[in-house]
């Protein structure tokens, strides 16, 4: 769990990264993207068949 | 019993997710005064990395450099000198093209010793935001919305942002970016970017757009937009879809210029 956070953490300072340097717009839309993908991954990990704690 | 402590524990969760959407919300809602103090700790790096990648671009050419006899870099550095000289001599040419058929009066022609020569430090290689770091900014006198050009005066990307060292460009072939331009005959095209520095136009089907056309900057015609490379109609439509490329790629180039 702890692995996983620290993870997404770094991902989140990459995303921020590039928003940081190459984001011409008013929201930061790499990081956005980044988190829709993870929150969409933790909704649907339950139900994937090999992520299953038997 | 258990059930009552599930039952805190949950609006106890409850609240924390509350309170993270509403740090996410806040983050989202300041996020250009965050950007730009956070981005003026980022400078440093960037400048840094981008110095180094073109350094470490050039080591082949200093190494060979070590090994070279004085008198073969002295004949090479003659031929790049005429190099220069036959390249400022076409340039001088297209100038005087460009004079006499009223696309520029004499103040606008090109002139190499009147820009600025800027070098890419980051690339978004990505359609999120179709933008390239330039290395140089507000303290060498660059201005924002000018245009940034390749060789031959090919227009790539529109100044958006200026920092103290770096400036950001938006790349005008970004997918769905609008440009107009215009032809020989004193035509308007719509242009509208379709990545890597093409642009489509949908024009009347009774337009005379030919292959090979040339098409410029509307808002400024010494600079090129690129050439017509294609003409198709489709015969269920009634507009013809016209093709346009310049020469060279804004997002592999390592040199880029600007007007001073």
């Amino acid at each position: 769990m702890k692995k996983k956070i620290v993870l997404y953490m770094i991902l989140a300072l990459l995303g921020l990264f590039f928003d940081v340097v190459l984001g011409a717009s008013r929201v930061p839309n790499f990081t956005l993207l980044l988190c829709g993908i993870v929150v969409l991954y933790e909704i649907v990990r339950p139900y994937i068949y090999l992520s299953r704690k038997i | 019993m258990t059930y009552l402590s599930d039952r805190s524990r949950a609006r106890k969760n409850y609240k924390y997710y509350v309170l993270v959407v509403i740090i996410f919300g806040l983050f989202i809602y300041f996020w250009p005064n965050i950007r730009a103090k956070l981005y003026s700790y980022v400078e440093s790096i960037v400048i840094n990395y981008g110095n180094l990648k073109s350094n470490f671009s050039k080591f082949p050419s200093s190494f060979h450099l070590y090994f070279s006899s004085r008198e073969e870099l002295d004949t090479r550095n003659k031929v790049l000198e005429l190099n220069i000289e036959r390249l400022e001599n076409i340039l001088a040419q297209k100038d005087a093209l460009l004079i006499e058929h009223g696309f520029v009066d004499e103040s606008g022609a090109s002139n190499i010793s009147s820009s600025f020569i800027l070098y890419p430090l980051t690339q978004d290689m990505t359609t999120i935001y179709s933008t390239i770091l330039l290395s140089k900014g507000f303290k060498d006198g660059i201005e924002e919305g000018s245009p940034v050009y390749l060789r031959g005066k090919q227009v790539a990307c529109i100044i958006s942002e200026v920092h103290d060292h770096t400036s950001l460009c938006k790349l005008l072939s970004a997918s769905g970016n609008s440009v107009e331009g215009s032809i020989s005959l004193g035509g308007t095209l719509f242009l509208k970017g379709y990545g890597g520095g093409a642009f489509i136009a949908d024009v009347p089907k009774d337009s005379t757009v030919a292959v090979g056309e040339q098409v410029r900057l509307r808002s400024d015609p010494t600079f090129i937009i690129g050439d017509v490379i294609d003409t198709v109609a489709d015969d269920q439509a009634s507009s013809l879809r016209v093709y346009v490329r310049g020469p060279y790629n804004p997002v592999t180039s390592n040199v880029f210029y600007i007007n001073k």
